[in-house]
């Protein structure tokens, strides 16, 4: 199986807290991988790190043999990787399309000047950035909003649209941070089949979550962070039984004391 | 750009034309054109601030570059108005580009602080008599061997350059050919033709990728570069073009006004155009055509008030902020929804 993001000895330190500490993990191509653990554990730090958004004081993310460690965030996007964040980021004072229609930037390339004398080639990108992104919020379900102001859709939808404008990208990895979090188990449902669709569609999907039943229900593969260390990785199976994962989630099992004394 | 926009550019346009048949009094036609001048830097700075979500307080120097580009080139040289026009244009990209290529790389309001800081030093720089340089300039050429006198004539030219504080008079008029723009509503009539221009292609910025992309870097900046938005090449383009529209409008002002001193630019005029920007709505390009309109006519209906001005605007500025951020034409489009909503229901 083909490994298409390895990061490889990652450390982060901030201040005198280390968020991660020699964390290594494959992701293998078009699989779903989730990474799990208590809050603070270092997940969004990881995203953060593989999409560019923080730097490592060692370690390597290696995407598709290439190494983009030191790579600033629209480079890494560049590359191929898309994200979403776990406290929604869609863009204000713009429509729902309007946001998708952002992630179709690197897609065209007509500058400023042909943009503002509206040059053919600045019209025919600007028709095949709407079809385009008419296209991904047709994916998730969401072309008949198109024109709704983003901000004002209920919170669960704007998931959606964040995962549509990381889609615009064409990427070949596809970073979610957190996307059920502040939905209904309905919502949680059509998820789980929307990210199932993306990884159908080639698309690799790298996902934090707290959603156990989600988590367990669509990853190929699962890592397992606690204090910025990974105590587990493996099929849903496999994390179900770790006496580790079972450690960091409910507590030491402690032998129950002999109540009379 | 939407037939919203279409239609305020046509409307815009039957205004033009039809204002100096209606109004003939040279007065109003004045006012009318410092309005434009005005506008055209205004609607630069709304690029910039309400689409990049940067600030500006030195577009008076950028202004001052393009008025004294105009004025030196065309008085002291006699050069052809245009081509003053372009070395102003030019100088203001070199400096944007100096200012902007710094601060925008960072996060946060440092270009409002390098802007402070660049409009005052084109201020004190036009305000410096050039004598004390001149004088100084000699006493190099003679400690290097010249000789006092022929020194001191091939310094001559330069002494007189801005005119120091008096600032100087005698520019000429902008023409074609022997044909030379002089009675108030042929000036009427430029200035705002050119302000219908940089509307139509301020509009269509910002109705294209660039004009998104810079939208989506004030509404998140982090979740843009997520995009593969490079955001600080963009954010440096956009300031340079504020920096170009204020140049025009110095240069016209220049050839308007025939005379310019350094009174004129200001830290002052700075802040009158960011609020001027503020009170038509900084979310909107067509707030830089409302608000510079109201603000340049209505200090004429508030004489009353003239030196105590700057607390004026500071006070306008403030209730704005704090009633209406969006401006004039934010409140007239939300106005405008509320009663569409109201009559569909």
């Amino acid at each position: 199986m083909n490994h298409i993001i390895s990061v490889e000895g990652i450390f982060v330190h901030f201040g005198g807290v280390t968020a991660l500490g020699n964390v290594s993990e494959k992701v293998a191509e078009k699989s779903i991988t989730a990474i799990i653990g208590p809050n603070g554990a270092g997940k969004t730090t990881l995203i953060n790190v593989i999409a560019g958004a923080i730097l490592p004081s060692a370690g390597n993310v290696i995407f598709k043999g290439r190494d983009i460690t030191q790579l600033p965030p629209h480079e890494v996007a560049e590359a191929g990787i898309g994200r979403t964040f776990q406290n929604l980021r869609l863009f204000r004072h713009m429509t729902t399309i309007e946001n998708v229609m952002v992630g179709r930037h690197i897609k065209t390339s007509s500058g400023f000047l042909s943009c503002a004398l509206k040059l053919p080639s600045s019209r025919s990108d600007e028709k095949a950035i709407r079809r385009k992104a008419m296209e991904y919020l047709d994916f998730v379900g969401l072309s008949d909003r198109a024109n709704e102001d983003a901000l004002s859709m209920p919170f669960g939808l704007q998931r959606h649209v964040e995962i549509a404008r990381a889609l615009a990208l064409e990427p070949e990895v596809i970073l979610l941070d957190e996307p059920a979090g502040g939905l209904n188990p309905g919502e949680t449902e059509h998820l789980a089949e929307l990210i199932r669709k993306i990884r159908d569609q080639g698309i690799t999907v790298v996902l934090i979550e707290h959603d156990m039943s989600l988590v367990m229900n669509i990853s190929d593969r699962i890592m397992v962070l606690n204090y910025g260390q990974m105590i587990a990785e493996g099929t849903p199976e496999e994390i179900q039984r770790d006496d580790a994962v079972i450690e960091a989630y409910l507590g030491k099992a402690e032998p129950v004391r002999a109540m009379h004394s | 750009m939407g037939r919203g926009n279409i239609i305020g550019l046509i409307v815009l346009a039957v205004l033009v034309a039809v204002f100096p048949l209606v109004m003939t009094s040279p007065y109003y036609l004045r006012v009318m054109n410092f309005a434009g001048i005005y506008c055209m830097i205004c609607i630069g700075l709304s690029l910039l601030l309400g689409y990049a979500g940067q600030i500006s307080i030195g577009q008076a120097g950028f202004f001052a570059i393009g008025a004294y580009s105009s004025g030196i080139f065309t008085v002291h040289f006699g050069w052809n108005p245009w081509l003053a026009m372009l070395v102003g244009i030019v100088l203001n990209c070199i400096v944007a580009f100096i200012v902007g290529t710094p601060t925008l790389k960072l996060r946060g309001h440092y270009l409002a602080m390098a802007t402070l800081g660049i409009g005052e030093i084109i201020h004190v720089a036009a305000v410096a008599d050039l004598e004390d340089f001149t004088s100084l300039f000699q006493k190099v050429a003679v400690w290097f061997g010249a000789d006092a006198t022929k020194a001191r004539a091939a310094l001559e030219p330069f002494s007189e350059l801005t005119g120091g504080p008096s600032g100087f008079a005698g520019i000429p008029p902008l023409g074609i050919g022997a044909w030379q723009v002089s009675e108030p509503w042929q000036w009427f009539y430029l200035i705002w033709i050119v302000i219908l221009v940089a509307m139509a292609l301020s509009l269509n910025l910002i109705h294209s990728r660039i004009g998104r992309a810079l939208r989506a870097i004030h509404g998140n900046e982090e979740a843009a570069r997520a995009m593969g938005i490079n955001t600080a090449p963009l954010k440096v383009r956009i300031f340079i073009i504020s920096a170009v529209a204020a140049s025009i409008a110095g240069s016209f002002y220049a050839h308007f006004v025939t005379f310019i001193s350094p009174d004129t630019f200001t830290i002052n005029d700075s802040i009158l155009f960011l609020v001027m920007v503020a009170v038509g709505g900084m979310m909107n390009v067509w707030g830089a055509v409302v608000g510079s309109l109201i603000m340049a006519t209505l200090p004429e209906s508030l004489r009353f008030f003239h030196d105590y001005d700057i607390l004026m605007y500071g006070l306008v500025l403030l209730l704005i902020m704090m009633f209406m951020p969006d401006g004039i034409v934010g409140l007239v489009t939300r106005l405008r929804t509320g009663l569409v909503s109201k009559l569909t229901r």
